[in-house]
């Protein structure tokens, strides 16, 4: 088993998911059976399996969003990437 | 047919040439410019970052290796004019009263590495909620409701997947502002998220 204080350096370094199997597996089992820590680093677990959740659907729902690139702005971009292109071919 | 994988490499890179970048513009221009917005919370600013990405990916066209499209190439490139601009930002103007964000200097800390009040249980279950638009779109509001350096610290630690230490360099502050501020993050999301969710 792991202590405490080892399941709190994993979770503050980064994304759990990263973690090898056998330190998951003994970070799952610790967050489940440590009353000291388990509500704390379940809620630590949730909120990045949320922020991931987010990533992976991000695309396909900002699809349905309002947002879009305003004409004027556009037009802007164009004219910048004609300029670029024609420094660059010279 | 493309046999090698080198071969396939230099075809994506080719057709990749071949494309006009006004026509990336056409297709992505849309997309990326949302995914600026998302993280910097403001349409001027994304639309020139957008701008910048856009002009970068045409002189460095010949270093992009077919390896992934190229809308995820140019979300790359727009990805680090994201974060070149946030770093700007900072410098220009530093977060102020950031003695607020110190780590807690109590036995539980020492001891186990956690907050003495540990946050409540989850009114409901939110991985249930994944699958539901409604959810992601209430998630986007509360993230956007954060305030700084919660928001940004946020974007580049748990959505951008950036170290402790890259997140640090770019806002200027020490790791242990850092877990203060993720932490009081989380609690404002979940705070924010369950306010709104009514199922």
């Amino acid at each position: 088993m792991i202590a405490c204080k080892q399941v709190a350096k994993a979770l503050e370094k980064g994304d759990y998911n990263k973690l090898s199997g056998w330190s998951k597996f003994w970070l799952n089992a610790h967050v489940k059976l440590c009353t000291m820590c388990g509500g704390y680093h379940k809620h630590v677990m949730t909120m990045m399996d949320t922020a991931r959740g987010f990533n992976e659907r991000e695309e396909v729902l900002s699809s349905t969003e309002g947002s879009c690139l305003n004409p004027a702005t556009a037009e802007r971009i164009r004219s910048a990437l004609r300029d670029a292109e024609q420094e660059k071919a010279e | 047919m493309h046999s090698g994988g080198s071969e396939l490499i230099k075809f994506l890179r080719m057709t990749a040439q071949e494309h006009n970048p006004e026509e990336w513009l056409e297709k992505y221009g849309d997309y990326l410019l949302r995914y600026a917005i998302m993280r910097l919370r403001d349409v001027t600013a994304a639309e020139d970052v957008l701008q910048e990405t856009f002009l970068a990916a045409v002189k460095g066209l010949e270093r992009f290796d077919g390896r992934v499209e190229i809308k995820y190439w140019l979300r790359g490139i727009l990805r680090n004019k994201i974060v070149d601009h946030i770093r700007k930002a900072v410098r220009e103007q530093p977060y102020e009263n950031l003695e607020e964000y110190q780590k807690p200097d109590e036995t539980k800390m020492k001891l186990f590495g956690i907050p003495a009040q540990s946050p409540r249980p989850w009114e409901f279950e939110p991985h249930l909620a994944y699958e539901e638009t409604e959810f992601w779109g209430i998630f986007r509001e509360c993230v956007d409701k954060l305030k700084q350096p919660l928001q940004q610290a946020y974007m580049l630690k748990e959505l951008e997947g950036m170290s402790t230490e890259e997140v640090c360099k770019v806002l200027g502050i020490t790791p242990n502002n850092l877990w203060v501020i993720i932490h009081r993050a989380r609690a404002h999301l979940k705070d924010c998220i369950e306010s709104k969710w009514n199922r």
